[in-house]
């Protein structure tokens, strides 16, 4: 016998005996050994014979078991799919389809609660920033209104300069304000005048200039104003002009008095000027 | 086995109805005690369905797998108790992986015959044997003895059992290929 003829006699008889589970632990242990190493035609062997062990089965007379074994084992079967369908803390499975749903609930809970905070936060952001926008708002609302006052007030200062005819009345600075000057010009025509002043001091609190109109030696009140910037020209529309046309007036005077004005000057006068110089 | 991987209860319950019988038949062979072969039949289906996940279509037969599954049961459970010999278990057949997955039963000539036809052949095969031969085998295979065991119950050289053996499981696997020539081509599972 050759030594290939051994070999596949000896796999032979362990196959048929390793099929029937009838071989000891060595000659099994050799037999699959021999299976690893074994050619297509082994194998196909092995399996035949494996196929034709297992159809040994069929040559039992059949028996029935009891009716118990089926009631307990699928007892068994829905007690565990119940388990794994009704509890939210069963184990995880290993699959890609298990879920931990606790672990799931909290990081949903924790997720939630993190999201809630940040809103709030953005929340209280936008209302600040609302609030400090609206303020913006009204400042830049109050500027404008009066940019538009003042344009309006130099409209018509540009309308009295335009006239055909006009007077003007020089003003010097007198002791309070020596090196104070201003001018009054009229438009006799439409009856409306203009005051500009120089160099004279800012107000104190509480205090205003009054300018006076002089008609036989008798001052008339022709306005108030205020001077915040020294450094800058202030023109000013003498509304009260009309009447001091028609009084005749003879000189103009510029008195620092009480807020709201008096009656008559009582307070050191900045600006004095003749019409007839 | 498609519906018992997705863990349909009724599905296990319908292999139960349709493969119970031959397999506790099978069992009690080997155990030789019913209350022992139910626990042993209620265990190999059980078994079935926490291994279902495991079990591929493409490598083998429900029936294979099963009648594996349960006879390795059987077969362990005697030698664990030192059944019938008095002998201790020399190896356990329960953890065989090759056993449970058996692999390549496209090789099974009988695999397209219904199961009433099929239990048919098969005894008409082993009765085709000669007695010598049918003996070794019947008792391998249904009471689970290994050749040793067998050597001794038979009071024969051990040499003789496994050349009985082997003589017979040829002889059986050709009978077998022999009732349905021409048809073992494919591949069907239940």
């Amino acid at each position: 016998m050759t030594r290939d003829t051994d070999h596949t006699n000896r796999f032979e008889e362990l196959c048929t005996g390793y099929v029937l589970h009838a071989l000891g632990p060595e000659e099994r242990s050799e037999f699959e050994r021999m299976l690893k190493q074994a050619d297509e035609k082994q194998m196909e062997l092995y399996h035949k014979l494996r196929s034709t062990a297992d159809n040994l089965a069929f040559a039992v007379e059949k028996v029935e078991p009891s009716q118990a074994v089926k009631e307990q084992l699928m007892q068994v079967i829905r007690e565990e799919l119940e388990e794994s369908d009704g509890s939210v803390t069963t184990t995880p499975e290993t699959g890609a389809e298990g879920v931990d749903t606790k672990v799931l609930a909290l990081a949903a809970s924790f997720a939630l609660l993190v999201v809630s905070l940040s809103l709030i936060f953005y929340s209280f952001n936008l209302s600040s920033q609302l609030k400090a926008q609206t303020e913006t708002l009204a400042t830049q609302q109050q500027q404008l209104t009066e940019l538009q006052n003042e344009l309006q007030l130099k409209d018509e200062l540009l309308a009295i300069l335009q006239s055909r005819d006009l007077d003007m009345v020089m003003m010097k600075g007198m002791e309070a304000s020596p090196n104070g000057y201003g001018k009054i010009i009229w438009d006799a025509e439409h009856q409306q005048a203009l005051l500009q002043v120089s160099n004279l001091p800012p107000v104190p609190n509480g205090m205003e200039y009054q300018l006076w109109i002089i008609r036989n030696n008798q001052p008339v009140s022709a306005g108030l104003f205020s001077v915040n910037d020294p450094g800058r020209d202030s023109f000013f529309k003498i509304e009260e002009m009309a009447d001091a046309e028609e009084q005749g007036s003879d000189a103009f005077a510029v008195t620092l008095e009480p807020k709201g004005g008096m009656p008559q000057p009582t307070g050191d006068t900045y600006l004095m000027g003749n019409r007839n110089e | 086995m498609k519906r018992i991987q997705a863990r349909d209860a009724k599905a296990l319950e319908q292999l139960y109805d349709h493969y119970n019988p031959l397999l506790y038949a099978m069992i009690i062979s080997i155990v030789k005690e019913r209350e022992e072969a139910e626990d042993l039949l209620q265990e190999v289906f059980l078994k079935v369905w926490e291994k279902a996940y495991s079990f591929d279509g493409q490598r083998g037969n429900v029936y294979s797998w099963i009648v594996t599954l349960a006879r390795n049961k059987a077969i362990d459970r005697t030698r664990s108790k030192g059944y019938k010999t008095g002998q201790k278990a020399s190896v356990s057949v329960e953890d065989d992986e090759a056993g449970i997955i058996p692999q390549g039963d496209h090789f099974d000539p009988l695999q397209s015959t219904i199961f009433s036809d099929r239990a048919e052949l098969v005894r008409k095969a082993l009765d085709d044997l000669p007695e010598e031969q049918r003996k070794v085998i019947k008792v391998a295979y249904y009471q689970g003895m290994t050749q040793s065991e067998i050597a001794q119950l038979l009071n024969l050289p051990l040499g003789t059992v496994k050349t009985r053996t082997r003589q017979g499981m040829i002889k059986l696997k050709n009978i077998l290929e022999g009732f349905i020539s021409g048809n073992d081509q494919g591949y069907r599972s239940y």
